[in-house]
């Protein structure tokens, strides 16, 4: 389907083999070549998801064994969600008309954030948080679809608004009311993963659409600030009125001094995590080799999944995941660089963003870098829903890639 | 791309969110590329070593305990101490649910177990304990009780069994104070199991295991490694089953009848290589249940009035008491029976000779104005040494004590071993308490009075060394309890060997002694044996009480040739008697008349060689000659008659069982015409011989159960040359070559 090179708008005459077709944009009678994907992002993808649904079996094995007796009980359903989610790329990346996202950007993302505020409702409580759906049997996290919508809504507000962006009112001010109901949701749900995510999509947004760098240095000042400020002065304060916050960072500091199960226990994942790696040393164990997987380091096909890696393929594995996300990351600038408009400039960038986002997160998480805080790793940790969501953005990001090439009418 | 003026990001807004981008992407890239760092200090540099505690928290290290080797007797075959297998019960409170499920756990345990309700209860509510243990040394049908009740009340992880080794004694009280015991931690605390302890204890292994976080085998192994248990050598010890248990029935009898204010002790040495084949003190106690005074201890005990703390410290010192291998940890002094040493050093040194020294005793004796009595108070008069020696006449041994002089007593004193320990492999020898140690000169007076054992304390195993020296031909040998180990397939894998050549007195002084002490003491003799014995009665001196007597009694069996010796001692008697020939010298009797067949050694056959002669006159001549032939003995017949008239020797004559019996029929005349051969100076078998073919039958004396070597005839009944009828008996007497001199 993808096999052949994508047509450029010179080769046209020169009896090109792809399929091609003119497409009318607008009014501006800018015709448009529909070419194939872009290839390095396809082979990333799919490399990714490769390795992912590997290390989602070899991680999980033993946990699925010991919990339901059956060692590919993870791994049996994420494939389904592999499989599922692909064809749901495909198609998005075959046939969606990024106008139509357009259209319904703002309907599409007040139904993510109703869902979203229904959750503490209705939602199923698993491990103490309520952040999940149930529909059908399929466990379903609607704060996923909250971070589309709002790179989705963002999107369409700069785009619409592209002259007035560098003011304060017309530029920060709205996109700042559009984001905080979904942080205020995630918030609700007591996800604080989601929020900082929220924040940061928020804040790369405000950046990619030209806000004056003024006010995002004064915020990104103001944060950093308060964050050292905290880190350094306000123990006493964290500890008196945030207790579950301090705890959080001591936990973060040492968290092999929360292990033991009178000190409550919540040391022993980070801690376990830190083990899984170093174990790891430059080659790994060894792929399926990992020891910490067998019952030390819980839930290791979740967020914690990428220490298991580290244990088993070792350094050398965290730099061929590493190069793939940077490559990735590339990819999505350039796509977006290449994109027909600053709609799907802008989404795809976001959408990027936001993955990169998370997988630095991780990374930062399960190298005790920051104190630990529930983020899945993209690609690798077990969750279906998450997983099809997250290709289907990747069929966004493919699908604006065909748009790439223009030619005047 | 070519196209620049044409795409929308060339130029304007879209040029900002670009160059935006391309700024959000260096960003990015930088992140990760500090995240790399990151990953390569933990996974490279792993500085904190996370990797190895990693591997410390899959493994743990199990002991593999070595089992403890095994005790047996000088058979190696009969086990006196073992280890088994056997489990304790312990609860974990911190996993008892409930009031109700604590109700259940102490109802069933203390029904099964018969442990008290309460204390269960008690420990049950120390709830964050996870061991607390209820019974110890769980009997078989205990054990599977507890398993059953776990079992049907699903109470597995409340109540647990944990593996244990527990030693048996299979014979509790069996040389107890030989043995010893181990603690709790299964290491040896007194005894062969305390000195043997190193031999016995094995190494126990270790088994490194690692395993996953649910407690299962991991199946990479990272960091196993097994180290198996080396199993602890079994002990084979001198003791033999057999004369120990009597031994031990004999000492309680004798302390039952006796009634000593102190112990009955008995020790059995095998003379020539120093092997304790008994030891034994009365009372004793048992083994497996060492810390319980036994029945004595317990009523002084009870009698005792004292606080708690005096209670239990009275306690503590009646164990101790009660656990003392007296035989070698205390020391007495050993009175007549010492005799033996001292005629052995002046018949070594030659200050006395057998012949022609003599000794008066008037019942006193002066020395260096000190009046020193003799048992018997009217004296003995005039004696040879070997009748001073059977008398145990203290001025006699006065007399010889003063021949041999201080100086050269004092070096045969060390020589015999009474200045140092015996080397022996019993903990804790007592040192003994004489001269050297006491720092009182050493002249007539003390001279005169060791010279009769007393003043000086030595143990009952030094002096047993020192007799068995006088037993075994001069030998000082080195008193020891354990003979060999083996291993687990019965391989004897080391022995221990002591000295056996330090030659203190010549052979000649021994057998000398020997000769004049065998059978000396009736009450200690064994029939059909002939055994060495002293008895001594010494005064205690160390004690208020007048009438506080040793007891004592050492003798070496048999004379012919020594193989044992034994010491009997009874610690202050209060039946009436205290003299050890009275006291103790039965008690040697009895044992030695159990003991010596068992070992293996012959009892004399002087009545079984020889035959009475019966009555053949008026017998058909030939008839009686197949009678006489029948009893082995050589028949001749003179005259042609048919019926036996007369028979030479006489019916009822003793003769040895190769003897000859000469019958005379009708009209046969008894002529005195078998001339005598002179016979002195030949070996018994040359001597018989000829005789026995001159048709002459032979009695013979001084011979030590058949042993022909070393001896001459010395003298006969008839002197040679003269003329005798046929049949006539002949006495020949033998001495051996050494007491000739």
């Amino acid at each position: 389907m993808y096999s052949n090179r994508p047509v450029r708008a010179k080769e046209t005459q020169a009896e090109p083999v792809a399929k091609k077709k003119r497409v009318q944009l607008g009014q501006n009678r800018i015709y448009r070549l529909i070419g194939e994907v872009d290839r390095p992002l396809l082979v990333v993808i799919i490399a990714l998801v490769c390795i992912g649904s590997v290390m989602i079996f070899s991680a999980s094995y033993a946990v699925a064994e010991t919990r339901f007796g059956d060692s590919y009980y993870f791994a049996r359903a994420q494939i389904r969600w592999v499989i599922f989610g692909l064809l749901a790329m495909a198609v998005v990346a075959r046939f969606l008309d990024y106008r139509i996202l357009k259209r319904f950007a703002y309907i599409f993302y007040v139904i993510a954030l109703f869902l979203n505020y229904l959750v503490p409702l209705f939602g199923e409580t698993v491990g103490g948080a309520t952040r999940w759906f149930v529909i059908f049997g399929v466990q379903f996290q609607p704060s996923e679809l909250l971070k589309f919508g709002l790179v989705l809504a963002l999107s369409t507000y700069i785009s619409n608004h592209q002259s007035e962006i560098k003011t304060f009112r017309r530029g920060i001010l709205p996109m700042a009311l559009i984001s905080l109901p979904a942080a205020g949701a995630t918030f609700m749900q007591n996800h604080l993963s989601a929020t900082i995510i929220i924040m940061l999509l928020m804040f790369s947004m405000m950046w990619l659409s030209g806000t004056k760098p003024f006010y995002l240095g004064l915020a990104a000042g103001a944060a950093g600030a308060g964050a050292l400020g905290i880190f350094t002065f306000g123990r006493g304060l964290l500890e008196k009125f945030v207790p579950q916050m301090f705890t959080r960072l001591q936990i973060w500091e040492d968290p092999f001094a929360y292990m033991s199960f009178e000190s409550g226990g919540k040391g022993w994942q980070p801690a376990q995590s830190l083990y899984a790696i170093s174990s790891g040393g430059f080659w790994g164990l060894g792929l399926g080799q990992s020891n910490q997987k067998h019952g030390y380091l819980p839930e290791p096909q979740n967020d914690y999944i990428f220490a298991i890696l580290c244990e088993e393929l070792g350094f050398f594995g965290v730099i061929c995941v590493m190069g793939l996300f940077a490559v990735l990351a590339y990819r999505g600038y350039h796509v977006s660089k290449n994109s027909p408009n600053r709609f799907c400039s802008l989404l795809t960038m976001g959408i990027t963003a936001q993955v990169v986002i998370q997988v630095l997160l991780n990374f930062a998480v399960v190298t005790n870098s920051i104190p630990s805080t529930g983020i899945s790793l993209p690609f690798f940790s077990y969750g279906g829903t998450s997983l099809l969501i997250l290709l289907a953005e990747m069929g966004i990001v493919l699908s604006i890639s065909r748009y790439s090439f223009i030619e005047q009418g | 791309m070519s196209d620049k003026n044409k795409k929308y990001t060339s130029s304007g807004s879209g040029r900002v969110t670009v160059l935006r981008g391309r700024g959000a992407l260096l960003v990015i890239l930088a992140l990760m590329l500090a995240l790399c760092v990151r990953f390569a200090y933990l996974q490279i540099f792993d500085p904190k070593d996370y990797r190895t505690a990693a591997l410390d928290q899959y493994t743990s290290s199990v002991t593999i305990p070595a089992k403890r080797g095994a005790i047996y007797a000088n058979d190696g075959t009969t086990e006196l101490a073992v280890s088994a297998t056997v489990y304790n019960c312990f609860i974990s409170p911190f996993d008892i649910e409930n009031d109700e499920e604590l109700n259940t756990v102490a109802n069933g345990l203390s029904e099964i177990l018969s442990v008290d309700r309460e204390t269960i209860i008690t420990k049950g509510q120390k709830k964050n304990s996870k061991y607390q243990v209820i019974k110890k040394f769980l009997s078989e049908t205990e054990e599977a009780a507890v398993r059953k009740f776990v079992k049907e009340n699903s109470l597995a992880g409340v109540i647990n069994l944990e593996e244990t080794t527990k030693r048996y004694y299979r014979y509790g009280n069996f040389a107890a104070h030989v043995l010893g015991f181990t603690g709790t931690d299964n290491r040896g605390l007194s005894g062969v199991e305390s000195a043997y302890d190193e031999y016995l204890s094995g190494v126990d292994g270790k088994s490194v295991k690692a395993a996953d976080g649910y407690g299962n085998e991991l199946d990479s192994g990272v960091g196993s490694t097994y180290i198996p248990a080396s199993n602890g050598l079994n002990v084979v010890t001198t003791l033999d089953w057999m004369i120990q248990n009597t031994v031990e029935k004999y000492i309680k009898q004798a302390y039952e009848e006796h009634k000593p204010n102190g112990r009955v002790q008995c020790l059995v040495m095998d003379v020539n290589n120093g092997e304790l084949l008994a030891s034994a003190i009365y009372p004793s106690f048992d083994l497996n249940n060492y810390n319980n005074l036994s029945e004595f201890y317990q009523t002084q005990y009870d009698v005792f009035v004292g606080t708690e703390d005096e209670r239990s410290e009275y306690k503590s010192k009646l164990l101790y008491e009660m656990w003392n291998n007296t035989i070698a940890t205390q020391t007495y002094e050993p009175g007549s029976t010492f005799k033996i040493i001292t005629s052995a050093i002046a018949l070594e040194e030659g200050s006395i000779d057998t012949v022609n020294s003599t000794f008066k005793c008037g019942g006193a004796y002066n020395v260096a104005g000190t009046t020193i009595h003799c048992h018997r108070l009217s004296g003995h008069g005039k004696q040879t040494f070997a009748e001073a020696l059977v008398n145990s006449c203290n001025p006699a041994f006065i007399q010889i004590g003063s021949s041999i002089g201080a100086k050269s007593f004092k070096k045969y004193f060390e020589e015999f071993g009474y200045t140092k320990i015996s080397g022996s492999d019993i903990i804790g020898e007592a040192s003994s308490i004489y001269y050297g140690t006491t720092g009182a000169q050493f002249e007539a007076l003390e001279l005169a009075v060791y010279s009769f054992g007393q003043t000086f304390k030595v143990t009952p195993l030094q002096h047993l060394r020192a007799v068995s020296a006088v037993a075994n031909g001069g030998y000082l040998v080195v008193p020891h309890t354990v003979k060999s180990l083996t291993d687990e397939d019965g391989n004897v894998v080391r022995t221990f060997d002591y000295e056996t050549d330090r030659q203190v007195i010549s052979t000649e002084t021994c057998n000398t002694i020997i000769k004049a002490l065998t059978n000396s003491t009736k009450n200690a003799s064994v029939s059909g044996y002939n055994v060495v014995s002293k008895t001594g009665t010494s005064e205690k001196r160390d004690t208020e009480r007048e009438d506080d007597y040793i007891s004592s009694c050492v003798t070496f069996a048999p004379a012919e040739d020594p193989q044992i010796a034994i010491l009997v001692l009874v610690d202050d008697p209060t039946s009436g008697q205290h003299y050890g020939s009275a006291v103790a010298a039965p008690v040697v009797s009895n044992i030695l008349t159990e003991v010596l067949p068992h070992l293996g050694i012959a009892p004399n056959t002087a009545e079984e060689e020889t035959k009475t002669v019966v009555d053949y006159r008026l017998k058909k001549a030939e008839a009686a000659k197949l009678l006489i032939e029948k009893e082995g003995l050589k028949c001749v017949i003179k005259g042609k008659g048919e019926t036996v008239v007369t028979q030479l020797p006489e019916a009822g004559t003793v003769i040895s069982k190769d003897g000859v019996v000469i019958l005379y029929t009708e009209g046969t005349e008894v002529e005195a015409n078998v001339k005598v051969p002179n016979l002195k100076g030949n070996s018994p078998s040359v001597a018989i011989k000829s005789l026995l073919n001159s048709n002459l039958n032979v009695s013979i004396s001084g011979i030590f159960n058949g042993d022909y070597r070393n001896c001459e005839v010395v003298s006969q009944s008839v002197p040679a040359g003269e003329y005798v009828v046929p049949g006539t008996v002949i006495e020949l007497e033998f001495l051996y070559e050494e007491a000739i001199e």
